[in-house]
C-alpha cells in the first residue's frame, strides 16, 4: 500500500492518497483549503528520489519482500516523492510488476545492467538504492553488478544480505570494488561491519549498521488468535520462510518427539512453500523427506506444513500465535534472516542455531542458542520456554524491545537520512532560496 | 516496554498541554487524534503536545500532528512541540516537518510562542475538556 499518511491529512485522514493522485492536483471535490494545505506540505516535505534496484514482488524471495518494504516505508515519509525500482531477474514479465518498476535487468545479459545505469543516469532519481545479494546478479559470482555500478554517475548504497567470512578471492574482490564505487555499505548487524572492516578492508567510514526491517505489530495474547487459527490451546512451535535444505527444518521435526512427550498437543507449523529457485532444479523432493520424517516419526498430528505463500497478515497471525519460534539454520556464515527479524519484532520467545545474525541479535536474554544440528537441544529449550512462563515473558519483552527499534517505520529513517547525506554531499550547494531542514546534513533538498 | 499511547492533559497559563508517552503510530494515533478534536471542540485553538515521554512515532503519527496544525490553523490557532526527544526531533528534521511543527525545550517555551497567536475563536477555559 502506497497511501501516506502524510498526504491522507490533506483529506482530514478520511481519503486515501497515493503517490501518483497525491503529485496531480487539482482533484475532483478538493476545497480550496484542501489545496491550500496540500500546496503548503508540498513545499515544506523533504523529497528525494530513490532507485532502487533488487528483486521485486512478484518474484518470491526475501530481497524482493525487503525491497518492496523498504519501498513502502520510505514513502511513507516522502509522499510527494518519486521512487521508481530496476527490477533484477527474468523470470517475471515487466507487465507483471506493479507501476513502481520502470525497467528490468536480465540477469545473465552484462549489456542489461549497463543499459540499467544509464537509464537510472537519464532519469529523476537522485539517489540509488542496492540489494546485494551475490546469487542475484549475473556473472560469476554476481560480478555483472560491478558493470552497474561503475557505470552508475548517481550516488548508490548498497545494503549486503551476505558478508560471507571467508570469501573467494573473486567474492571478496567484488565487495571491496562495490565498496569503492558505492557511497556507503549497510549490513544489519555489527558482526557484519566488523567483517566488512577486518576481513574486506572496507573503511569504517562507508559502512552503517541498519537493522533489517519489521513490520509494526503491537504484542497481542496469543490465546484469542490461537482460536481464530483452530488452534486453541495448542503449544505452538514455528518457522516460516521460503523451504529450501538450508534451513535444517529435519532437526525441529526430530526435536518433536522429546516436545510431545511433555506437551502431547503440541504443534509445529512449517509455514511457507519451497523456494521458487530450489523448486526449479529439485522440485518437492526436501519437503516430501520432510513429509516422509514426520510420519516415519509419527507425528502427522503434531507437524503441519502450510505450503502457500502468505499475506503479511496472515504471517502476523502465525507469529502471534506462536510460543516457540524456531530457526534451525545450518550455514553458520547467514548474517541476516528476516524471519528471525519478523519473529523479535513480534516478540517472541526464539530458539536457533547460532548462525552470525542469531548469534547476535539473540544476545543478552533476547533467545535460546542451540548447536547446529541438534534436535535434543532444541527440544530441551523449547520445553524449557514452554514451561516456563517466567524466563518466557522475560525474553519476549527482551526481543520486543529490540524488534522495536528494528520497526520498518524506525529503519526508513535510517535509510532516509542516509540517503539524504549521500546526496547532499554529491551536489553542488543551492544558492539562495534552498531549503533548510534536512535529514541533519545542511545541504541542498528538494522540497 | 508499553505499546500504547497515554495522554494527559494539564495546563500551563491557560493553555491545553496533552503530554504523550508510548508510541504515536498507525495503532494508536486516533487516540491523539481524537483528544485534539475534543480540545478544538471545547474551543482550544492552541495546543502543546509534550512528547518527551514518547519512544517512537511513525507517518501516521506525523500525519496526525500536521492534521491537528491544520485545523487549529483555520482558526488562526498553533500547535507546538514541546519536550527533549532526539528520536522525533531526529523525524522532524528528516522529513522537513520541523519547519511547521517547532520543538521547545519545555512546556513554558512552547506555551510562551503560542501566547503569540490570537486565535479568531476561543471559549473561556473554564471547562475541563479532554482532562
Amino acid at each position: 500500500m502506497w497511501g501516506s499518511p502524510l498526504a491522507k491529512t490533506v483529506k482530514e485522514l478520511d481519503e486515501e492518497l497515493d503517490l501518483t493522485t497525491a503529485v496531480s492536483l487539482p482533484r475532483d471535490g478538493w476545497k480550496p483549503e484542501d489545496l491550500k494545505m496540500f500546496k503548503f506540505l508540498r513545499g515544506v516535505l523533504n523529497r528525494i528520489d530513490v532507485a532502487y534496484v533488487a528483486t521485486y514482488p512478484p518474484q518470491e524471495c526475501g530481497i524482493a519482500t525487503f525491497t518492496r518494504d523498504l519501498a513502502n516505508a520510505i514513502a511513507k515519509y516522502t509522499p510527494f516523492s518519486n521512487p521508481l525500482v530496476v527490477a533484477m531477474g527474468g523470470e517475471v514479465d515487466i507487465e507483471q510488476y506493479p507501476k513502481i518498476v520502470q525497467s528490468r535487468i536480465r540477469k545473465s545479459d552484462r549489456e542489461s545492467y549497463l543499459d540499467a545505469a544509464d537509464f537510472i543516469n537519464d532519469s529523476h532519481a537522485e539517489v540509488v538504492s542496492l540489494q546485494h545479494e551475490y546469487g542475484i546478479f549475473g556473472g560469476p559470482d554476481g560480478e555483472y553488478v560491478l558493470a552497474f555500478l561503475q557505470r552508475l554517475r548517481k550516488p548508490a548504497v548498497a545494503t549486503l544480505h551476505t558478508v560471507l567470512f571467508s570469501p573467494s578471492p573473486n567474492q571478496k574482490r567484488i565487495v571491496q570494488e562495490i565498496a569503492e564505487v558505492a557511497g556507503a555499505l549497510i549490513v544489519m548487524v555489527k558482526t557484519g561491519r566488523d567483517m566488512l572492516i577486518e576481513n574486506y578492508g572496507v573503511p569504517p567510514r562507508k559502512v552503517v549498521m541498519i537493522p533489517h526491517g519489521v513490520p509494526n505489530v503491537h504484542r497481542v495474547g496469543a490465546a484469542a488468535i490461537k482460536r481464530s487459527l483452530g488452534i486453541a490451546d495448542r503449544p505452538v512451535i514455528s518457522t516460516f520462510g521460503l523451504i529450501n535444505r538450508g534451513k535444517g527444518i529435519e532437526y525441529a521435526i526430530r526435536a518433536m518427539p522429546a516436545i510431545v512427550r511433555q506437551y502431547p498437543d503440541a504443534l509445529y507449523l512449517v509455514l511457507g512453500e519451497t523456494h521458487p529457485g530450489v523448486r526449479n532444479y529439485e522440485g518437492e523432493s526436501y519437503r516430501k523427506e520432510l513429509l516422509q520424517l514426520v510420519s516415519d516419526l509419527g507425528m502427522e498430528d503434531n507437524v503441519r506444513f502450510n505450503n502457500r505463500y502468505l499475506t503479511l497478515e496472515e504471517l502476523i497471525n502465525y507469529l502471534c500465535a506462536t510460543d516457540v519460534y524456531v530457526t534451525p539454520y545450518l550455514n553458520r556464515d547467514q548474517i541476516v534472516s528476516g524471519t528471525l527479524a519478523y519473529a523479535l519484532g513480534c516478540g517472541k520467545a526464539i530458539v536457533s542455531s547460532p548462525y552470525l545474525y542469531a548469534e547476535e541479535v539473540l544476545s543478552e536474554g533476547r533467545g535460546l542458542l542451540v548447536d547446529f544440528r541438534n534436535p535434543e537441544e532444541i527440544a530441551a529449550s523449547a520445553i524449557s520456554i514452554l514451561s516456563g512462563p517466567s524466563m518466557r515473558e522475560q525474553m519476549e519483552t527482551k526481543a520486543y524491545k529490540y524488534g522495536r527499534r528494528a520497526a520498518w517505520f524506525n529503519v526508513a529513517i535510517d535509510y532516509l537520512n542516509l540517503f539524504h547525506r549521500l546526496h547532499t554531499s554529491s551536489v553542488v550547494p543551492a544558492k539562495s532560496g534552498s531549503k533548510g531542514g534536512s535529514g541533519g546534513s545542511g545541504g541542498r533538498l528538494r522540497s | 516496554m508499553e505499546t500504547d499511547l497515554d495522554l494527559i492533559v494539564s495546563r500551563v497559563d491557560s493553555i491545553p498541554v496533552l503530554s504523550l508517552s508510548g508510541d504515536v503510530d498507525e495503532f494508536t494515533c486516533a487516540k491523539l487524534r481524537d483528544k485534539i478534536r475534543s480540545l478544538m471542540d471545547a474551543g482550544e485553538f492552541r495546543l502543546v503536545i509534550g512528547v518527551s515521554g514518547v519512544n517512537y512515532i511513525d507517518s501516521s503519527g506525523l500525519g496526525t500532528l500536521v492534521g491537528g496544525l491544520r485545523r487549529v490553523a483555520e482558526h488562526d490557532g498553533g500547535l507546538a512541540i514541546s519536550g527533549t526527544n532526539p528520536q522525533i526531533e531526529r523525524v522532524l528534521s528528516i522529513t522537513g516537518l520541523n519547519k511547521i511543527l517547532p520543538v521547545f525545550e519545555d512546556d513554558d517555551s512552547a506555551v510562551q510562542s503560542l501566547k503569540k497567536k490570537k486565535p479568531r475563536r476561543q471559549k473561556n477555559n473554564s471547562d475541563s475538556a479532554g482532562k
